[in-house]
């Protein structure tokens, strides 16, 4: 196991209690993570009002079947996030071309939304947040280009190759190096 | 680690770490999933997976928070209230999978146009989110809607844009599916002769 604290044993309560049809835990665990899940699609997807679309089904796919986390393969936290990642990028990949359409034609348009809650985040995120970014400036730029276009901007290492011009094997090696010093910098103590 | 050579890992590594970000390419993909199938339960793939997922999982939390909107926890509610966690409910969820990723783009028969993007969409009563996703893309310009009546009430419709790889597929009056069952669609694709 990855992460062995309070939060994550929360979560898997949390979960646990989800599959029992409980929804104060189903609440409780989209207004924890529902915030950066929405970040994370909105960074993807680049609409607000679409990237919330994508975290409700994201969530209600949870809902639907709480069984498909599996514990032995990381906290609730990465398998949330990776599902709404898959979610967004599938939908970035699937409507890219319709989404440059709209923007051409209604550059700055967007669905009027109610009133934003605040973000109530915990210490630990914040705290984890300051670790992450801190990590991410010790890894060599050209490394953390391919990740985070990889990761934020939903393209596949044959995309990064063309469009970066770079030999496909030089992508999947800036890869694999880039993710291996993350995990040593976060994940350094854990597991 | 059921006796697979640990050597073998370190392509696994390769491919886990690009899979945790969404970033391999189809053939890759491909081969990561046989590579796990084919290791089975196996301690050293859940724990480069727990891992790699965790990497990934940071980046997202790099991101400044993004607020939700004040009605966004109350229409979740609505929609689940609609449904029940798969293993409490006495029905299997009568929903029709939708592929994680095209396999491939293929020529379509133009009479056809190209329909790809979404195999299929729950028949069961949908969430509002997905009614209004829906409705967004057919309310696009050019947007072309084939509809299929059935008996008693059952409709099908297919929403797309003629020369795109996108495509909505929405039915209602559906019956439910027997215990067990589901709907299910099937893309197919054709090639020009």
């Amino acid at each position: 196991m990855v992460v062995h604290n309070l939060e994550d044993a929360r979560d898997r309560d949390l979960v646990r209690r989800i599959g029992e049809g409980d929804e104060d835990a189903f609440r409780d665990l989209f207004r924890r993570y529902g915030p950066a899940s929405k970040a994370l699609a909105a960074r993807i997807i680049r609409q607000p009002f679409l990237a919330e679309e994508v975290v409700q089904e994201a969530f209600l796919a949870l809902w639907r079947r709480p069984a498909s986390y599996r514990e032995d393969r990381g906290s609730v936290r990465a398998w949330l996030l990776s599902t709404v990642h898959h979610r967004a990028v599938d939908h970035v990949r699937r409507e890219e071309a319709q989404r440059r359409r709209a923007a051409e034609a209604e550059p700055g348009v967007t669905i009027a939304q109610d009133v934003a809650e605040a973000v109530a985040e915990d210490a630990d995120q914040a705290e984890q947040r300051v670790r992450v970014r801190a990590a991410l400036e010790e890894i060599p730029p050209e490394q953390r280009k391919v990740l985070e276009m990889m990761y934020f901007d939903g393209k596949t290492q044959s995309t990064i190759a063309a469009e970066l011009s770079l030999p496909l094997g030089t992508v999947k090696s800036r890869t694999l190096l880039g993710m291996r010093r993350l995990r040593a910098m976060l994940l350094e103590g854990t597991g | 680690m059921n006796g697979v050579d640990v050597r073998s890992h370190d392509r696994l590594e390769e491919l886990i770490a690009a899979d945790v970000l969404d970033g391999l390419d189809e053939a890759d993909r491909l081969e990561l999933e046989r590579s796990l199938a084919a290791h089975g339960e196996c301690q050293e793939c859940n724990r480069l997976l727990a891992q790699y997922s965790e990497v990934a999982a940071g980046l997202a939390v790099a991101l400044d928070p993004a607020p939700l909107t004040a009605s966004a926890a109350e229409r979740l509610l609505n929609s689940a209230r609609g449904e029940r966690p798969a293993h409490v409910a006495r029905d299997e969820p009568h929903v029709v999978r939708r592929t994680r990723r095209w396999l491939a783009t293929a020529a379509v028969a133009a009479c056809l146009a190209v329909i790809s993007g979404v195999v299929g969409w729950s028949v069961a009563p949908r969430p509002p989110s997905g009614q209004t996703a829906f409705l967004a893309f057919a309310s696009q310009p050019g947007t072309r809607i084939v509809s299929f009546q059935g008996q008693d009430g059952q409709h099908l419709a297919v929403a797309f844009h003629p020369g795109e790889t996108t495509g909505w597929v929405f039915g209602s009056g559906l019956k439910k599916p027997a215990q067990g069952r589901t709907y299910e669609l099937w893309p197919v694709f054709l090639t020009s002769v």
